[in-house]
């Protein structure tokens, strides 16, 4: 038994307990990637590094001993740094997108990659829910959008992009008058809040409060809702669908009051006297009250529903106290592609080649071209929990010439992505533990090291029938099952 | 290239049934096949695999980590630049670029078309102070520079021919004389040519019939006046003569001794030399080698320095165990047999070291005493002992040399410690880069084994112990004892969290004690001449003597031994004799790249292990490279780096990515694209790596860097700003003539890349464009009409 202090808690700790049990023992959180309780400390990510303050010296809790008489601090601000620079030079070597390119540059954030494997598998409505959660005029959008996604689409620089924006058109016109989203259920909190102008980013911010619960009016200068859109001729948009996609809106409750000017016919403060929040969508910009939140409109419309929702977000997080938006997901990226790195990124990824026929592809083998960029296990990774914990912001900037862009390998349902690994050896262990097969190994030294199989041999070989359980032990999104949905 | 022969896995097997079939044969396997294949045939691994206990896994990841290990064909011969931190100062780089341009080889080639050669970096082959050193096969060339590159193959080729046709003719034996001639023959005076003058000098005692001997002795340290041949004659003062060619011998010899046949006997070929000995040639000669040992730049080399590692340096002959004894070898050992009467007990030895207060010298500086009383407080059994001599550091060779030259010295340390310990075996671990140093401990334990000195029963006492000889592959990590061992055991030589110690836990889960060479060679000395004789030498912490390997600019290296405590600036001005002329000294390099950058303003520091880490240096394994004006802080910096770089073992974050991510900013920075940020950049990466890392080897890469960012900031900044204050990062140059160019061409005939046009008896002119900023027009202009900004 040793006595010792964990951030000034003094503990008890068995006799074999290392410093993470007995922080875990003292209530403190301390963070781990490489370490398995089955397979015993390894050492090698030092993410868990505590201070011993006697000492002054940084100790990676998982192997070291606790013993009697320790002063240990594992969450003070020079602890928290070191973790913060470990991270940092992880993130250097990762060579993978928790997001596709395409949904990181959409200003709505359509999960796009999602989104292409359900009407791949035929599953059209759920593409279709998700479009509208995401873009929530995703038909509107499908007609009228700059799609900055098929910009960025990885397969673009290997022949065509994604036809993204046609496809979530597509699959939104199919299911233009379904009741996709059902805000019936949703508990109401009886906050109101008023939206000032009819656009596309007014109506983004009411549709996002209704689901949120809070009673919702929007109040429009003109006869219409969205004028300017309704100017366009009809080849660019039909009537209908816009009226449809504004009618979803109405039906989620919003009330709309029409020709009433925010700022001449009613001023803000009286606004304000009815209402919790105030969403400004018109060219009243600003308003120095607190519980005012601009949502500028923009002629780019996906800019314009993501502003709309932004504002929204932040009015319901002010309402329940929450001081400010929850922040944006840290997001690891690759980047632009060398042109050697294309084709073997590509080639791993291909499900459908490329056509050279002008017709357009049907939706289903379109979306099968997509390359899945996006990271399998989202959320799950612990080195984007930890980014995110660590303060390391959405979009970290690399400080390291990024390493090239390894293929992808399979064995059955599980893939590796070299990119990701984190050397923590886990998977080696656990291998080598159940002893069949080829087993693995690290190969070289240094940064090039890499998880490889005896003489090149394919992963099959090497992880053998332990594929699942390497798979499910993987700390980020190295080594992941293909074709399960993580969902937060 | 020759389409690789069939793998002939008979030899294979027969490899396995030699070095055994357990999971810590791998190394020793790897080595075999690569000798008999010259790279390691995928077939053949797999056969490994199939006869023996070593698994797939193990081969291809213990096969990937060293760097001498090939996975793919190798030439007839390999050509090893030395790319060691004397070496790489003194234009190793440039080397490599000239023979890889003279073999045609292309971008990322190694192997040239014909398949005659391979070329390769290596770090370092301990040759500091004949730099560049360069080594084919096993031949070893000194002060290679680009131009002799082409000759030096050529002479490489005529040499391998004459080989393979005329079997070396036997060395005739000679009847023990009392008169002696001294040679050393450890690698670095091999490479400095001493194998010529030794093979001179037998000619000339064969045709004068002479009744003197040659002897071969251990190294005397001078490694800037090789060869080097002493005299010694009974009655006589010794005399030393240095830097000998093979055609001085005969003078040499005929100025001591008396030819015993008649002239008229000689044969044809001595009438040349002796008419050549009264010629000026000879005189020349004479006074050219001869130096005095009381003479003053000798006596300062030799002065300041005490010997005890290297104790009757230049006079025994290092495989001689009689000559050893007679000094006093064995003499420590046969005072601690257990089960002799009178004999001290494993807990008084431990006491004596204690009280000598001996730390290891491998670079920590643990106190010895206390690793060999863990080693005996521990269970388990049996309990071993490593003597380390993976001397990876790229500027250091002092193990090197105490093994070639002091074998029987190291083995009795070993052998005390062993009983101190109560260990039964023992393993060295020595670098495969040390080919001699491996066969002179190989034959000395055979002769110890013969002479009773090692097996069942040590000198008739109860005290068991055997000994094996490991060889490493090239990996600055295995200094580390986790990955030592895990090396010794056949796993990839990672560093493991300590503790459990290797003391409790170390080579096949059995107590170990890991002990560097040098620390062993001063255990006899220690026990023999009592505690207290060792600790009044040295300071208040670190006590006895180190020895160094003194390199780079300076103008006389060599390998010293000195008191603990001796100021850095006596070190440098009076033992090396300070700056080459015309330069001045900036700083001295201690500890490698471990170590740090001493500005030479520090000079009064003594040399101890507090107060380099004071300094944000450490001692390391005692690598002293001195820097002077026209050496670069940041590209010194960036060169350490990149050996961390590529020594990192991966394992950990903060070393792996860390050691890549300030090499990159060292880069930029050589290369004119670094900015402010980069210099806080570096700091944070220094601290975290220095904090984080799992071993020495990550917790102290950063320190080349940081205590250059501390003590010549301005040069970094200067960096920043576009500039490199000692004119050495090529993008920062432009080399311009000036009218005092007298049109000599010899520029335009150097120049490699066609920038400067032939214009005979006219100023010369520097195409910018064309010019990649090699310096060699600077170098060869007789009248220093070029000039650099």
């Amino acid at each position: 038994m040793a006595q010792l202090l964990i951030d000034g808690v003094s503990i008890t700790a068995d006799p074999n307990a290392s410093l993470l049990d007995a922080a875990r023992q003292a209530g403190a959180s301390v963070p781990t990637l490489c370490y398995e309780r089955r397979i015993g400390a390894l050492s090698s990510c030092m993410i868990c590094a505590v201070k011993d303050n006697a000492s002054g010296r940084m100790l990676p809790a998982c192997s070291t001993r606790a013993s009697e008489g320790m002063d240990i601090d594992t969450r003070g601000e020079e602890v928290r740094a070191a973790r913060r620079e470990i991270l940092r030079l992880l993130l250097n070597e990762h060579v993978g997108d928790c997001e596709g390119p395409c949904s990181s540059i959409c200003p709505a954030s359509l999960n796009i990659p999602r989104m292409l494997r359900h009407i791949e598998s035929e599953e059209c409505e759920a593409a279709a829910r998700l479009a509208k959660r995401d873009l929530i005029f995703p038909a509107v959008l499908g007609r009228l959008c700059t799609a900055p996604c098929e910009k960025a689409c990885r397969r673009g620089t290997y022949d065509n992009a994604i036809a993204i924006r046609r496809l979530h058109g597509e699959i939104a016109e199919q299911y233009l008058h379904a009741k996709l989203i059902d805000s019936d259920g949703v508990a109401k909190t009886g906050k109101r809040i008023a939206v000032a102008g009819a656009g596309v980013a007014g109506l983004s911010a009411a549709w996002i409060c209704l689901q949120a619960g809070h009673a919702c009016r929007v109040y429009e200068k003109t006869a219409h809702a969205c004028p300017s859109l309704r100017r366009l001729p009809p080849d660019k948009l039909p009537q209908n669908v816009l009226d449809a996609e504004i009618a979803s809106i109405r039906d989620a409750g919003a009330e709309f009051i029409y020709e009433c000017e925010v700022g001449s016919a009613l001023s803000v403060d009286a606004l304000l006297a009815e209402n919790d929040a105030v969403i400004l969508a018109c060219e009243l910009a600003f308003h120095p009250n607190e519980r005012v939140f601009p949502a500028q409109d923009d002629v780019m419309l996906v800019r314009a529903v993501a502003r709309g929702k932004e504002a929204a977000r932040r009015a319901s997080a002010w309402l329940q106290g929450n001081a400010g938006s929850r922040p944006d997901r840290f997001n690891s990226q690759i980047g632009r592609l060398q042109a050697a790195e294309t084709t073997p990124y590509a080639a791993e990824r291909l499900r459908v080649p490329a056509s050279n026929s002008a017709d357009p592809i049907p939706a289903r083998e379109e979306a099968g071209r997509c390359l899945h960029c996006d990271c399998l296990n989202p959320v799950s990774c612990k080195l984007r929990q930890y980014a995110e914990e660590y303060g390391l912001g959405p979009k970290l900037k690399r400080t390291m010439t990024r390493p090239a862009v390894p293929a992808i390998q399979r064995c059955g349902a599980v893939l590796f992505e070299a990119g990701k690994c984190i050397k923590c050896g886990i998977c080696v262990e656990i291998v080598r533990m159940r002893g069949g097969a080829q087993g693995l190994t690290f190969a070289g030294r240094g940064l090039e090291s890499q998880l490889r199989v005896p003489f090149g041999e394919a992963l099959v070989r090497g992880l053998g029938d332990a594929a699942e359980e390497c798979a499910r032990a993987c700390p980020t999104g190295a080594l992941a099952f293909r074709g399960e949905e993580e969902t937060s | 290239m020759s389409t690789p022969p069939e793998i002939n896995l008979e030899l294979v097997e027969q490899i396995v049934a030699r070095h055994g079939r357990g999971p810590d044969a791998v190394v020793p396997i790897l080595h075999a096949l690569q000798r008999a294949f010259r790279y390691l045939p995928e077939a053949a691994l797999k056969r490994v695999c199939e006869i023996s206990e070593i698994s797939p896994a193990a081969i291809e990841g213990v096969s990937s980590f060293f760097p001498l290990f090939r996975r793919k064909p190798a030439g007839d011969h390999t050509i090893s630049v030395c790319d060691g931190t004397a070496c790489h100062l003194k234009g190793a780089p440039e080397v490599y670029d000239a023979i890889a341009e003279e073999l045609g080889l292309a971008n990322g080639e190694d192997t040239c078309d014909d398949g005659s050669f391979t070329v390769q970096k290596v770090r370092c082959l301990g040759c500091c102070t004949l730099a560049p050193a360069v080594q084919i096969d096993n031949v070893t060339y000194g002060h290679v520079s680009p131009d002799t590159v082409p000759r030096m193959l050529d002479e490489f080729l005529a040499h391998a021919t004459r080989a393979k046709d005329a079997a070396q003719p036997e060395r005739r034996l000679l009847p023990v004389a009392e008169a002696e001639i001294r040679i050393n023959l450890d690698s670095c005076c091999i490479a400095g040519g001493s194998e010529e003058v030794r093979a001179a000098l037998d000619a000339a005692i064969a045709a004068f019939d002479l009744d003197v001997r040659v002897k071969r002795v251990s190294c005397v340290g001078m490694c800037h006046q090789v060869p080097l041949i002493e005299i010694a004659v009974p009655g006589q003062p010794q005399k030393l003569y240095a830097k000998v060619r093979p055609e001085d011998v005969s003078s040499i010899v005929l100025a001591h001794f008396q030819p015993r046949r008649a002239m008229s006997k000689v044969r044809a070929r001595t009438a040349r030399w002796l008419e050549r000995l009264y010629s000026d040639d000879a005189r020349d000669s004479l006074c050219r080698c001869g130096i005095d040992a009381a003479e003053a730049p000798v006596a300062a080399f030799l002065d300041g320095q005490r010997r005890i590692a290297t104790e009757h340096y230049g006079v025994i002959d290092p495989s001689d165990l009689d000559e050893y004894c007679r000094s006093g070898g064995f003499l420590a050992l046969r005072r601690c047999l257990p089960g002799v009467s009178g004999s001290e007990s494993p807990e008084a030895l431990i006491a004596e070291v204690r009280d000598s207060g001996l730390r290891g010298r491998g670079g920590a500086g643990f106190p010895t005493a206390r690793k060999w009383q863990e080693v005996r407080n521990a269970d388990g059994h049996p309990k071993y002992i490593v003597c380390n001599g993976d001397e990876g550091d790229p500027g250091a060779f002092m193990d090197r040399m105490i093994l070639e030259s002091y074998p029987y010295r190291v083995i009795e340390g070993m052998i005390i410690a062993s009983i101190a310990a109560g260990a039964e075996k023992g393993i060295f671990y020595i670098r495969a880069e040390y080919p001699l140093a491996v066969a002179r401990i190989h034959a000395a334990l055979d002769t110890c084994a013969k002479a009773g000195i090692l097996g069942e029963s040590v000198l008739g006492s109860t005290h068991t112990f055997h000994v094996e000889v490991r060889e490493g592959a090239g990996a600055f990590v295995c200094g580390e004892e986790t990955s030592l061992i895990a090396s010794l055991e056949g796993r990839r030589p990672t560093p493991s969290p300590r503790p459990p110690y290797p003391a409790h836990r170390g080579v096949y889960g059995c107590p170990t004690l890991v002990n560097n060479v040098e620390t062993l060679a001063m255990v006899p000395w220690i026990i023999r001449n009592g505690a207290s004789a060792f600790a009044a030498l040295g300071t208040e912490r670190s006590k006895g003597t180190k020895v160094f390997a003194l390199a780079g600019k300076v103008r006389r290296g060599g390998l010293i031994e000195v008191p603990m405590g001796t100021p850095i600036r006596q070190i440098v001005e009076d033992i090396g004799g300070g700056a080459l002329p015309g330069r001045t000294l900036k700083a001295v390099q201690v500890g490698g790249p471990s170590g740090g950058c001493i500005p030479i303003s520090l000079g009064y520091l003594p040399i101890d292990y507090e107060a380099l880490a004071g300094a944000g240096s450490m001692m390391g394994s005692g690598g002293l490279v001195v820097l002077d004006d026209t050496d670069c802080m940041v590209e010194m910096s960036r060169y350490f780096l990149s050996f961390t770089q590529l020594e990192s073992c991966g394992k950990c974050t903060p070393c792996r990515v860390g050691t890549n991510e300030m090499l990159e900013i060292l880069t930029r920075l050589c290369e004119g694209s670094g900015t402010n940020e980069d210099l806080e950049r570096l700091s944070v990466l220094g601290k975290v790596m220095k904090q984080s890392s799992l071993c020495g080897l990550g917790r102290t890469a950063p320190n080349p860097a940081l205590t250059a960012l501390t003590y010549f900031r301005e040069e970094f900044e200067a960096h920043v700003a576009g500039r490199c204050l000692a004119h050495k990062c090529k993008p920062f140059l432009t080399y311009t003539i000036t009218d005092d160019c007298i049109g000599c061409t010899k520029c335009a005939q150097r120049c490699p890349s066609g920038a400067i046009q032939m214009a005979p008896y006219e100023v010369h002119e520097i195409d910018l464009e064309k010019c990649v900023r090699c310096g060699a027009c600077y170098e060869v202009c007789p009248v220093h009409a070029v000039k650099v900004e």
